[in-house]
């Protein structure tokens, strides 16, 4: 919000300057964002007379002007068009900065020559100069007419429109909680007490109420609209006087006539909202306080018509809605230059219902801001004194009738301050670490508004804390905390250092997992990836997953492609796969994350490995590599289609590796199908693998023990052998272990090979078997032996032949 | 057959006339061959000893093996060496490079982070992501109308969520995606009793539109202290401490007035510009401060919701983003690179 700066002084008169206020205000109070001279942007801008027009020779739309600027006469090409002979203009200078057309960037002014036609300078229309609040347009091409006001030609704009004031944008952000800080008395009122300077509250006149005709106010239900207050007066429209005008203006509102820019200079001053009605327009002259009906609608002042509904409250007459309460008034109850009498509406609303009702209608106005921060029923006491002070004074105002549902007088201590709040000053200490003396404490609370009484009790000093009617948010002893803290200063607050019991902190078993898998994949060369959360139906499809299945769906998602949580990490894995693919031949990434189901929530490891070659190999070499290193004893078991699983669609030909920890499924590992892989377009072959890191964590380390190591020597046994296709490795394998027995030390496959010499429907399988013993050497007749009786069981089991070398 | 002692006469004759790499193959199967190898020859014919002929004959057979096989290694070596006679490496030629991986940033400032509050005695705690309104706000003082808790800031869940938890949640409060780590505030209060020190760094999730500086989805990492007597003062130095260890230099605070519903008070934390040292330049906005750290004295309400004693004790909380310090460590202009994988060109560099 923009506040005056020298409104702020009219209240306290010794705030220190602008600058200070941007450096300091923030380290015990709100955020200063910036400060703006208001002249800056006008310099080079000066009053000028336009002594002569003619018609531009090429350009129809155009104008040749000549502009006296005091010292000399410039020609300008211009396409105003409300431009007359004798008009005092706001004329840009060469070297001045302006705005073209209201939007973009600033330019600077510079000669130029028009369809043919030498200008040197412009005549500014009021968007042009940041003017528009103060010289609202009616026409496009309308340029800002000087003439009613006696400006000299040649005198600076800014001067001659005295536009002298600076700026103070304060971030809404940082007061959200503070409501009544969104008006000039309240801000000037906490920059006072925040640098300790006299505050001056202004007194208002108040008007007699006594014997006045009742306005006719109903208010359907009270929880709604705690207070409204109707005074009903006759007004006579015309312009606002210059102060209000140029306080509008910088504060960046528009200025229509006197009395709506009263509400508005009101609200700006005190934070109370106004709304003006004109009587002719109110029908049975009643005005009623409801909840909308279904299917109501109603042009606001902004001329677009809303739709409302129950949840929107309405200022209503007999007939129909004539505002939607607290956000904007409707366009036809609204004030006219031809509105004789108004009834001027000051009253409290539900802040949440006030919020609701914006956003229901997207109409975010300076009104609903305020009365979202929970006014106090008490602002609209001072409020309506201020307004009816103003109107008579500036419109000629005579109170005709007056009603208030809920009368506030300011003047009882009951109404000027808040419920007690009791606050021990070890209380204070504790959190502050900083004992201060009670005078101190009393001192800043002052300064505040607070009225504050010091006891003294067995159990310690205690301060009863009143804080003053609109200090809505100190109800607590840690909100009067804050408020003592910073005041004081939170600069002077001793650093205190962190002491107390050791103990090795006891971390959540999953986080020192997860970073030994990262560590061990990134060694095996893997480059880690993050992936959203979300993904959309097409993404689940094309990895041949169903949304109906065990998806969990977000009811407001960005965007459908962001609609459902993920199951897998295997969908965004194959993505990233599919927009890398051109880069490189091999790609190995893996990504650690949760996966989420109604029931559930857990944590997976997806490792995806790209590659022409034997991508199921490598991953199943990287997990079993992995699990090694992470010394966790593991089986697995090959398993297929007829299993329960929602993703067997993944899997080439509907088989995968399981690996089990501890008896528990705790992963698969397959090669990706290429259905899917053609859904992703990607032209290479991808193994992948899924491992719950909740296990990995839950078993890491769990064998830690070492082998003793055979001081024996090995003997190398090579096979090869050739046998049908349907017979695989691990079948093989078997009958192998089970013949050898505890001396068997390692089997490694060293070629598989189909095609070329060997038979059809035959593969070649060449492997070598490690032989040693713990006791003894083992002696190669021995282990001859023992590679025919091998070969004779494998010719028996699987119609092996041994493959001549 | 020989025996052992003219093999190894035989083989001295025969390895000095060797002259080629070739020649040395040769004579290894010869001697030393599984198959067909002098020593294997006679190590077959034990069989027909006795016991302790075996064991002797065996023992001296398997120390000439080892010579010969020294001596083999030693000639093999010559050959090689010979036949690169004249062939001088290129050392400036480039090394052949082992196949790297790569973190990700992010992991690599949350392990930093993780290590410094660990060596400062914290847990490290991470939750779940996707939670119930309870955790992440109600638990927390966000009033029921706390704008926060409009739907149109969080993602909410419209599948029905069947977890089995300690508590069971009304039906004000909607299962939700965090909005941030802060939800395990209460979830740890209410899992260990004080002193507590923990962080919980984690992925957070706010329903806005994404553009260079903003995501859906981003990373945080909370902190708070909870012990009989913690002070403002506390907060100060354990952020300053931290701040120190995270930038590697020394930094200045300051504390501003901040709001959040959970802290009373709360603060901004705001550290020394670290390009400027707080001189002022266009990244403070020429302030010498960067807004950092927001945080504050944990409200009664949550010690209140967590089913702590009233009074019993005080404690600190604070929100670094994780994301942010990773922007800043490295430089990344753009918070979608984060998630943007298509470029791997950005995550090789870590």
């Amino acid at each position: 919000m923009k506040f005056s700066y020298s409104w702020l002084k009219e209240y306290a008169k010794d705030l220190p300057s602008p600058q200070e206020l941007l450096e300091k205000l923030p380290l015990s109070s709100v955020e200063v964002e910036e400060i703006e001279e208001q002249g800056a942007r006008l310099e080079n801008i000066i009053v000028g007379e336009v002594r002569h027009i003619e018609k531009h020779p090429n350009a129809d739309r155009l104008a040749v002007c000549t502009v006296h600027t005091g010292a000399a006469q410039e020609q300008i090409v211009c396409g105003g068009s409300n431009l007359f002979v004798g008009m005092k203009v706001a004329f840009a200078k060469v070297g001045s900065r302006v705005e073209w057309h209201g939007k973009g960037e600033m330019v600077e002014m510079k000669p130029a020559t028009i369809r043919g036609v030498k200008s040197n300078g412009m005549i500014c229309t009021s968007d042009e100069i940041g003017l528009i609040k103060l010289f609202p347009k009616k026409e496009e091409n309308e340029v800002i007419d000087l003439t009613a006001h006696s400006f000299v030609s040649g005198t600076p704009l800014a001067e001659a429109l005295g536009l002298n004031d600076t700026l103070i944008d304060i971030d809404n952000k940082s007061m959200t909680h503070r409501g009544d800080l969104f008006c000039h008395i309240g801000m000037s009122r906490e920059m006072a007490a925040v640098f300790n300077v006299p505050f001056n509250m202004p007194q208002f006149s108040e008007f007699d109420t006594a014997s006045l005709p009742k306005v006719d106010i109903a208010v359907e239900d009270a929880t709604d609209c705690p207070r409204y207050m109707g005074i009903e007066m006759d007004v006579t429209i015309a312009d606002a006087p210059e102060f209000i005008k140029k306080r509008l203006n910088a504060c960046g509102v528009k200025s229509i006539n006197n009395v709506v820019d009263i509400t508005n200079y009101v609200m700006l001053e005190l934070d109370q909202p106004l709304h003006a009605f004109d009587v002719e327009k109110v029908g049975g002259k009643k005005i009623i306080v409801r909840r909308a009906k279904k299917g109501e609608s109603m042009m606001t002042l902004d001329d677009v018509v809303k739709e409302l509904d129950p949840s929107i409250l309405v200022i209503a007459d007999e007939q129909k809605p004539m505002a939607v309460a607290g956000v904007i008034g409707g366009r036809e109850s609204g004030i006219s230059e031809n509105t004789k009498r108004i009834i001027l509406e000051i009253a409290n609303f539900h802040p949440i219902l006030i919020r609701k009702a914006a956003r229901a209608i997207a109409t975010r106005t300076e009104s609903a801001v305020r009365f979202e921060k929970n006014l106090p029923v008490a602002a609209s006491t001072l409020a309506a004194a201020r307004a009816v002070e103003l109107l008579k004074q500036y419109a000629d105002a005579k109170i005709v009738a007056f009603n208030d549902t809920y009368p506030v007088d300011l003047k009882t201590h009951e109404n000027a301050y808040r419920p007690t709040v009791e606050l021990t000053a070890a209380q204070l200490t504790r959190l502050m670490g900083v004992a201060l003396p009670g005078k101190t404490i009393i001192e800043l609370l002052s300064r505040l508004g607070c009225s504050v009484s010091e006891q003294r009790r067995t159990d310690g000093v205690i301060f009863d804390v009143s804080p003053p009617w609109f200090r809505q948010d100190l109800n607590i002893p840690e909100d009067i905390v804050e408020e003592v803290a910073r005041l004081y200063g939170l600069h002077r607050i001793p650093e205190q250092k962190l002491s107390g019991e050791l103990h090795v902190p006891a971390h959540e078993p999953i986080i020192p997992a997860k970073r030994e898998v990262r560590n061990i994949l990134q060694g095996f060369g893997l480059t880690e990836v993050y992936n959203y959360s979300f993904y959309g139906e097409e993404l689940i499809t094309k990895a041949g997953l169903q949304t109906d299945k065990e998806h969990i769906e977000i009811l407001n998602p960005l965007s459908d492609d962001l609609r459902y949580l993920r199951v897998s990490l295997l969908p965004r894995l194959l993505e990233n796969v599919a927009l890398n693919q051109q880069q490189k031949e091999f790609i190995a990434f893996f990504e650690l994350g949760h996966v989420y189901f109604a029931d559930r929530e857990v944590q997976q490891l997806g490792i995806v490995v790209a590659n022409k070659q034997e991508p199921y190999r490598r991953v199943r070499g990287i997990v079993e590599a992995l699990l090694q290193k992470l010394h966790i004893a593991y089986n697995t078991e090959v398993i297929s289609q007829n299993a329960l699983c929602e993703f067997w669609g993944m899997y080439q030909n509907g088989q995968a590796l399981r690996i089990d920890v501890a008896g528990k499924i705790s992963g698969t590992i397959g090669e990706v199908d290429t259905t899917i892989l053609n859904n992703f377009d990607i032209h290479t072959r991808v193994g992948f693998a899924t491992i719950s890191l909740d296990l990995l964590a839950q078993y890491m380390g769990t064998i830690q023990q070492v082998k003793s190591i055979s001081p024996y020597p090995t003997i190398d046994l090579d096979l090869s052998l050739i046998v049908p296709q349907t017979v695989s490795w691990g079948e093989i394998e078997n009958v192998v272990r089970a013949q050898a027995g505890e001396l068997l030390q390692s089997i490694q496959v060293l070629d598989v090979y189909v095609g070329g010499k060997i038979p059809a429907g035959k593969k070649s399988i060449a492997f070598r078997v490690i032989m040693q013993s713990q006791e003894r050497t083992l002696e190669m007749k021995e282990m001859e032996q023992w590679r025919e009786q091998l070969v004779k069981k494998l010719e028996k089991q699987f119609g092996a032949q041994l493959r001549a070398v | 057959m020989k025996t052992l002692e003219e093999i190894r006469k035989q083989f001295a004759q025969d390895s000095n006339a060797v002259k080629t790499v070739e020649q040395v193959q040769e004579l290894r199967v010869r001697y030393v061959g599984r198959k067909s190898g002098a020593l294997n020859e006679i190590l077959r014919s034990l069989k027909s000893l006795s016991e302790e002929e075996k064991h002797s004959v065996g023992a001296s057979a398997n120390v000439l093996r080892k010579e010969i096989e020294q001596k083999l290694d030693e000639l093999q070596k010559t050959m090689n060496g010979e036949a690169q006679q004249g062939v001088i490496e290129d050392l400036t030629l480039p090394g052949v490079a082992p196949q790297v991986g790569h973190l990700h940033p992010l992991t690599l400032v949350t392990n930093e982070l993780m290590d410094i509050f660990a060596s400062m005695g914290f847990m490290i705690y991470e939750g779940p992501e996707l939670e119930n309104d309870f955790y992440n706000f109600e638990s927390l003082n966000f009033a029921d109308d706390h704008p926060a808790r409009d739907i149109q800031d969080t993602f909410v869940i419209k599948t029905p969520i069947t977890r089995k938890e300690k508590r069971t949640f009304g039906s004000k409060n909607p299962w939700l995606m965090r909005a941030h780590t802060s939800n395990m505030q209460v979830r740890i209060m209410e899992q260990f009793q004080p002193p507590l020190r923990c962080v919980v760094p984690g992925r957070v999730f706010r329903n806005e539109a994404t553009d260079a500086s903003h995501e859906h989805t981003f990373y945080q990492l909370e902190g708070f202290v909870v012990d009989k007597n913690i002070t403002i003062g506390h907060a100060m130095w354990t952020l300053k401490e931290i701040l120190r260890q995270i930038f590697k230099k020394d930094v200045r605070i300051r504390l501003r007035p901040g709001f959040f519903p959970f802290v009373e008070p709360g603060y901004e934390l705001d550290c020394s510009c670290l390009i400027c040292n707080g001189i002022g330049c266009p990244t403070c906005k020429r302030s010498g401060w960067v807004e950092l750290v927001p945080c504050g004295m944990i409200h009664p309400k949550v010690f209140e919701a967590a089913g702590y004693a009233h009074g019993a004790y005080t404690g600190f909380a604070f929100g670094l983003g994780l994301s942010r310090l990773t922007m800043m460590k490295y430089g990344i202009k753009d918070i979608r690179m984060f998630t943007s994988n298509d470029r791997l060109a950005f995550l090789e560099q870590f």
